[in-house]
């Protein structure tokens, strides 16, 4: 069986992106910020990494990124980068963990396993918005991924 | 020295570095470039730093003579103390075997080389923005 190419796996024009959070607050201020900054992008929410994983065998459109929590229940930030960079066409999305934690080993370890970037989670919605700002003007303008649209 | 300011460049064309170097001088001077011809040179002069002072970043070309840019990514992501490093590869592919290849080897992003240097400024703009602002990395903490 040939593998489907990247763009077959991308029908829709709006870039994806993934929201790893056990918090239903930041949820909630992932979901608001993206409606009403960023129409242009089409986001997914998980409220861990055990259902964004479960989810992955199903996808028919991957993400052009993935934001992922640290400290989460049944499957941590860890656990879940390590199964995400463990699958081919899965380690090819950029996951940026964005944690209120600033614990270097827990930073070290993050990038040991492949994380693309570390951020600290902001605790408003401005703050927020800001940083999504600051941040898709990296990812949509220079960086390219393969999943972009 | 102060490494948190620091990005190591290795790229194997002369006018692509100086036009870079000339950008961050003019967007970014606080930025300090050191530039490599080649991945050998590169992994020589980021095994021989102090102990534990690593540069704020890589940007990496693919294509170069005698070890390509995957090869030099393999071979960081393989070692114990570099691996924390981020490395965006800045390339003129375009190919989308080469964007997820890169990613795939352990790429912290993936960029095409700009074609005209106002691109070349906007591009060292977002970068410093995201990588030295945005972004907390190891040799910061």
């Amino acid at each position: 069986m040939r593998n489907a190419p990247y763009s077959e796996l991308n029908p829709t024009p709006h870039p994806l992106i993934y929201f790893v959070d056990d918090d239903p607050i930041d949820r909630q201020l992932y979901q608001k910020s993206f409606q009403r900054t960023f129409p242009n992008h089409d986001i997914e929410l998980f409220s861990s990494g055990f259902e964004m994983m479960a989810a992955t065998s199903q996808a028919t459109r991957l993400p052009m990124l993935i934001f992922l929590d640290v400290k989460m229940p049944l499957m941590d930030g860890f656990e879940t980068l390590m199964s995400l960079k463990a699958d081919r066409k899965w380690s090819a999305v950029p996951v940026i963990m964005l944690t209120v934690s600033r614990e270097p080993q827990e930073l070290k370890l993050c990038y040991q396993l492949g994380a693309q970037s570390w951020v600290t989670k902001p605790e408003s919605q401005e703050a927020m918005e800001q940083l999504m700002g600051l941040i898709l003007s990296y990812w949509d303008t220079a960086a390219r991924t393969p999943y972009t649209t | 020295m102060t490494y948190n300011n620091v990005i190591f460049t290795a790229d194997d064309d002369e006018d692509d570095r100086l036009l870079l170097k000339q950008a961050f001088d003019q967007q970014s001077p606080e930025c300090q470039l050191v530039f490599f011809t080649d991945g050998d040179e590169l992994l020589s002069a980021l095994m021989n730093l102090p102990f534990g002072e690593l540069p704020r970043l890589i940007i990496l070309d693919l294509n170069m003579p005698r070890m390509s840019g995957f090869e030099v990514l393999k071979r960081l992501k393989a070692h114990p103390r570099l691996r924390i490093i981020p490395v965006v590869v800045m390339t003129t592919s375009n190919r989308a075997e080469d964007v997820a290849l890169s990613y795939q080897s352990g790429s912290s992003s993936f960029v095409t080389k700009p074609t005209s240097y106002d691109r070349l400024l906007e591009l060292v703009k977002v970068t410093r923005q995201y990588w030295f602002e945005t972004v907390t990395v190891f040799s910061e903490l």
